[in-house]
């Protein structure tokens, strides 16, 4: 009895809140991995539909690829990262800031929007990296951007950016 | 056997709840967003609508709807529900004014999100708080008890100095007075704060009615004559220069405290409130170890010496108080109509019945004491009882010009002006007038990263946490001239209101400027001004946060002088 009780207090405090925003599929990842980012993307501003989803690739995650999509169009912008980073023997400096798909997605519809990169080890564990999305429709946009203090707890925030936490990587056997 | 069963259902019970969660349908799980009303917002209305709609995204539930209404009263609103949104019936009438609907919904998700409809019948006037007024007489009967207590202590101690050693009783009396002087000072300062507030006295428990009070002169003033009374109060206060300094020090908390303290004629008003505050200190205050002396040996040689200083007094009393009225420049016809100047009148009245009772213990009652004692010195000490008792009515009546604002105190609103920054911005705000109303704001950026300037999308929001009031939330136009703008948007209550301002730097980049500004109560009413004290919490969302830098929000000083 009292595990059903604790089951639907846990459930009931935590899993409602996390829905509605834009949140990757697999909101965690090691340290030094290859990671692959799936969004979701539960409705459109409003009501309208959605047409561009840009996302910000923060520094520490380099060589960023977007998974292709159909219907849609990807544009990748570049840009100087903020040092220097060592990926499998080659010094890499720039690379994808930001990502832009284009299309049109109804409000009534979901959908994901998946790229991959490498978490560095700048990135450190236990902390949490965050990939701010903007939304855009045709009546404006909504802005997933923001990032909790130190000490804030992220259910506070209106627009919460979709946070990834890295883990310690696997033992070395 | 059993503990491993009594696990195994519990796991299976774990296992079920977590299927039934996953099953819901996650399509439902958006928030709903308000798109808007019928009437709009700061809609001014010719009459009242027959219904009320909000409009969301998605189906809502309610959770709250408040109105509040014109009179100060609230009123629970029924609603139903429609597919994208509520539709409400009409508010109940109470006449022109400003309406103002409290909104608190639920989604699907359960996430409650809420906001205020606020919207005004043939004018703006903010709904009137109930109970603001309740908050009036406590900071007025405690400001008067702490400022007598602190005149009957200085009073004790300036007569040891000046007149003669204090009887056992009358020393007794001024060691009471200055004791009192300190709780009855704290009271009335959390009463200020309430009054300036404009709240209930369970407010006292947070800090905020503190913090407002303790910021403008008067707060401190309480402060500094509880000092006062405390040096008084203590052993050395036979020596001259220690009655010297209770005496500034008690007469400094009077004068920054009224209307005299501000205002364009402050430099003369002061100083002269100052001397009319020590005469009257000397005076009230030297009464009761008076009454005491008379039936000690040293009576008459009390009496005269007593009345020798206190002739120069009373002069001085009424030539400042002369000289305070005149700084006022208003003129007799608007004198007279106004509750100012019957409240002035009934003090003169009072004033000039003490002065008559003391011409009475100079010319008829002194020289009786000389030759018939025991007659003379009760009637003696019943003319002082009642010489006490009207310097404490003068001193009541005097509060009392709390109540109403002195003519020519009816200026323009002034704006407020707010300084908000964070690491990489800053904000200049101005508020056309002080809440409550229709006020226009404006807000200007500054920054020392060209990067971010101008920002590419501003909003703010208002919320009246007190009240329950809000958030409220506008868009800012940008203007030619590179300020943002919104108005007017109607504030239905005084505040304290928090303004949170949502400042889109780059796409992927919000700063939040977040501030409050506590608009003194009456300043709506007209004869208070100082500096506005403005609580500033700034709070950057970029990964940093930096609290409680207090910094001081100016309100231009009115034209206003002293009574």
């Amino acid at each position: 009895m009292n595990t059903i009780l604790t089951t639907l207090a846990v459930l009931a405090l935590s899993v409602p809140a996390a829905f509605a925003h834009v949140n990757f599929e697999t909101p965690q990842a090691q340290q030094g991995t290859t990671y692959l980012g799936v969004l979701g993307i539960g409705h459109g501003c409003a009501g309208e539909p959605t047409l561009k989803v840009r996302v910000q690739i923060p520094d520490g995650v380099i060589a960023v690829k977007p998974v292709p999509k159909a219907g849609w169009s990807v544009e990748i912008v570049t840009g100087a990262y903020a040092q220097s980073y060592d990926y499998y023997g080659t010094p890499m400096t720039e690379g994808v800031k930001e990502l832009i798909w284009t299309g049109e997605l109804s409000d009534a519809y979901f959908d994901q929007f998946a790229f991959r990169g490498k978490l560095t080890d700048t990135l450190a564990v236990g902390t949490t990296v965050y990939f701010p999305v903007v939304q855009e429709c045709a009546n404006g946009a909504d802005r997933w951007i923001e990032i909790p203090a130190d000490g804030q707890d992220p259910h506070d925030l209106e627009d919460p950016a979709p946070g990834l936490k890295i883990l310690a990587p696997a033992a070395k056997n | 056997m059993r503990i491993l069963a009594s696990n195994v259902q519990g796991v299976f019970c774990f296992l079920f709840m977590v299927l039934v969660v996953a099953t819901v349908p996650s399509s439902a799980l958006a928030h709903a967003e308000f798109q808007g009303s019928a009437p709009v917002a700061n809609a001014l209305l010719d009459e009242l609508p027959t219904g009320v709609r909000l409009q969301f995204s998605e189906p809502v539930g309610a959770l709250t709807l408040e109105w509040l209404l014109p009179d100060g009263t609230r009123g629970t609103a029924t609603a139903k529900a429609t597919p994208d949104g509520l539709l409400l019936s009409a508010p109940p009438a109470t006449g022109r004014g400003t309406y103002v609907l409290n909104w608190r919904v639920v989604s699907a998700d359960g996430h409650p999100i809420g906001g205020a409809l606020v919207f005004s019948l043939g004018e703006v006037t903010g709904t009137t708080e109930p109970g603001t007024d309740a908050a009036v007489l406590p900071a007025i009967i405690a400001r008067f008890l702490a400022i007598l207590s602190m005149i009957f202590a200085v009073g004790a101690a300036l007569y040891a100095a000046l007149i003669g050693p204090l009887s056992s009783g009358a020393a007794r009396f001024g060691r009471v007075a200055a004791l009192a002087a300190v709780p009855l000072a704290l009271v009335a300062l959390g009463a200020y704060g309430l009054d300036l507030l404009g709240r209930g006295s369970s407010a006292l428990f947070s800090s905020v009615p503190w913090q407002v009070a303790i910021a403008v002169p008067r707060g401190w003033g309480f402060l500094v004559g509880a000092a006062a009374a405390i040096i008084a109060g203590s052993r050395s206060r036979q020596r001259p220069a220690i009655a010297l300094l209770v005496l500034v020090l008690g007469a400094s908390s009077l004068a920054v405290s009224g209307h005299s303290s501000t205002g364009q004629n402050r430099w003369i008003g002061q100083p002269l409130m100052m001397l009319h505050a020590a005469a009257l200190i000397f005076w009230v205050g030297g009464l009761p170890p008076l009454i005491a002396s008379l039936s000690g040996q040293g009576g008459l040689n009390a009496l005269r010496r007593f009345s020798n200083v206190a002739l120069p007094a009373v002069i001085v009393l009424v030539a400042t108080g002369v000289g305070l009225a005149l700084i006022r420049g208003a003129d007799i016809a608007t004198l007279i109509a106004s509750d100012w100047g019957k409240l002035l009148a009934l003090k003169l009245v009072l004033v000039a019945c003490m002065l008559a009772l003391a011409l009475l213990n100079k010319t008829r009652l002194t020289p009786a004491l000389a030759t018939a004692p025991g007659s003379a010195r009760s009637s003696l000490r019943r003319s002082i009882s009642a010489e006490i008792a009207l310097g404490a009515m003068v001193l009541l009546v005097a509060m009392c010009f709390r109540l109403t604002p002195p003519p020519g105190a009816h200026t323009a609103p002034d704006p407020i002006h707010l300084h908000l920054h964070s690491a990489e911005i800053a904000a200049e705000v101005s508020l056309s007038a002080a809440p409550p109303g229709a006020i226009d704001v404006s807000v200007n950026f500054m920054g020392t990263n060209a990067d971010l300037l101008p920002p590419k999308e501003v909003n703010l929001t208002f919320s009246d946490p007190a009240a329950g009031i809000g958030p409220i939330s506008f868009d800012a136009q940008l203007l030619d001239s590179g300020m943002w703008q919104i108005g007017p948007v109607t504030l239905p209550t005084a505040g304290p209101w928090s303004l949170n301002i949502a400042v889109l730097v780059t796409d992927f980049k919000q700063i939040t400027l977040s501030g409050i500004f506590t608009p003194p109560k009456r300043a709506a009413r007209g004869p208070f001004e100082f500096i506005a004290p403005c609580l500033v919490i700034w709070r950057q969302r970029d990964g940093h946060e930096q609290e409680n830098l207090v910094l001081k929000g100016a309100r231009a000083g009115r034209r206003d002088a002293g009574y």
